[in-house]
């Protein structure tokens, strides 16, 4: 992670915490959690709320959170609590129709269909045959009907219907999870470079597939500027779209203006950059796009 | 297959009626909005069986606040024995259904009450299971059962 030296303020607060286990969280599912939810989760853990959002849940020295009954039933949903921004940002409601385009094994799905009170329609798109039976347990388990699954290459998404609003939860190098890892099992900066070529490719079969005035959000788990601004700021030049400023109620930076040799722009400060230390969970990057 | 069919079984087994839609395909799915193009549409609801309609335990967990009727709740003790394969002894008071048959150690006429059932535990559903002669047995999938085990600290394997 010294590559990045220059671009995460406060470094040494960073490599502290990929140093250190994850703080394990877990999300509340109001499809099917009872009203003594925290008496029941309170026998089983130690916990405290997180401030920024009432159903993600910080579980105190606990390694094991998907061994109890309220996981077993769908009550809640073990989920990173950096995860459970993009879908914050995305902020579906009630009778609205979303696309999710890369969706196993279903985290950001479920959290969907239980933001819209499983009114309207989520259709979770997976590439992966193999990932789809982690995304089919997930939606059952949680009790999320209203979502459809598609089993499909997001790029080749047919394009007979169109979305309020869409995740793109693009495939990525995994930075942001992995920096608590050995340095060598890293994706390679050309590796990082390939994966923003089908990154921009998916963000911009979103923009053909959203409402005139809908929402696309873009997010991956990494700490690349190829993967990240390089793709939004890509994506900005060859479409008519433009950012949304995003407003988190955490600890956060703003997107990169530039890096290396390349020039993002203002523009990106709209975007935001999750780092480690800042939720004691993994990395992030989330972009909102008004189209 | 027409939804009423399977509408009408919720509706006279359970005592509900479920505000989503009902996709047949093979099976009942319960879904919002349906079409042919998706793998799946919604949870698999009520499985279309050669010897009649039976729910599932995902969708049983689903509906579990508007139960009414055909509801077993059992102990601890009894949850282990269940979704370990025995059968627990029970007479269920608000039986309904339609087969036809009294219950053998009654003399009245009351239902024998004989079909799936909702089994809960410390007020929650745990899922399907099945009621005859004062005998209820688990229909929790024997996967998802062994997973409520360790869920619940029991040693016990099925």
């Amino acid at each position: 992670m010294e590559k990045y030296r220059d671009i995460i303020p406060n470094f040494e607060a960073f490599q502290e915490e990929c140093q250190k286990e994850p703080v394990s969280a877990v999300r509340r599912n109001d499809i099917k959690a009872r009203k003594d939810f925290e008496e029941r989760l309170e026998k089983d853990f130690e916990f405290e709320q997180a401030s920024w959002n009432n159903k993600v849940y910080r579980l105190k020295h606990e390694k094991k959170p998907g061994k109890s009954m309220l996981h077993w039933r769908g009550e809640y949903y073990v989920q990173e609590e950096s995860a459970a921004v993009p879908v914050s940002v995305l902020e579906p409601r009630s009778g609205d129709e979303v696309l999710d385009m890369c969706s196993a094994p279903g985290g950001k799905t479920t959290q969907i269909a239980d933001r819209i009170k499983n009114e309207g329609l989520v259709v979770a798109n997976e590439v992966s045959d193999q990932r789809m039976k982690s995304l089919h347990a997930n939606i059952y388990r949680t009790g999320a009907f209203s979502v459809n699954a598609l089993n499909k290459d997001g790029r080749r998404i047919p394009e007979d219907r169109e979305f309020d609003k869409i995740l793109v939860d693009a495939p990525c190098s995994g930075e942001g999870n992995n920096c608590r890892r050995e340095e060598e099992e890293m994706a390679s900066e050309q590796e990082s470079k390939d994966l923003a070529n089908l990154q921009l490719d998916l963000l911009e079969k979103a923009f053909n597939l959203v409402k005139e005035g809908g929402v696309v959000v873009y997010s991956t788990c990494t700490f690349s500027p190829y993967e990240n601004e390089n793709v939004v700021n890509q994506a900005l030049k060859n479409n008519n779209v433009e950012l949304e400023e995003i407003e988190l109620e955490f600890n956060h930076e703003r997107g990169l203006q530039s890096y290396q040799n390349l020039d993002f722009g203002e523009e990106m400060e709209k975007t935001v950059r999750i780092y480690p230390h800042h939720l004691r969970s993994g990395g992030m990057y989330v972009a909102k796009f008004k189209c | 297959m027409p939804s009423s069919n399977v509408r009408d079984y919720l509706k006279e087994r359970f005592g509900v009626n479920p505000e989503g839609e009902f996709y047949y395909i093979g099976d009942y799915w319960y879904c919002r909005q349906p079409e042919e193009k998706y793998e799946t549409n919604g949870i698999r609801a009520v499985r279309d069986m050669d010897i009649g309609l039976k729910p599932t335990t995902y969708f049983l967990q689903l509906i579990e606040d508007e139960i009414e009727r055909n509801r077993i709740d059992v102990s601890r003790e009894e949850l282990e024995a269940l979704i370990g394969g025995s059968m627990i002894e029970r007479e269920l008071d608000d039986a309904d259904c339609s087969c036809g048959e009294p219950a053998e150690s009654s003399s009245s006429s009351k239902c024998c009450g004989k079909g799936y059932v909702a089994v809960f535990f410390e007020d929650r559903c745990i899922g399907c299971g099945f009621y005859m002669d004062e005998l209820v047995s688990s229909r929790v999938p024997e996967g998802r059962g062994k997973e409520l085990l360790g869920a619940l600290g029991f040693a016990h394997e099925i």
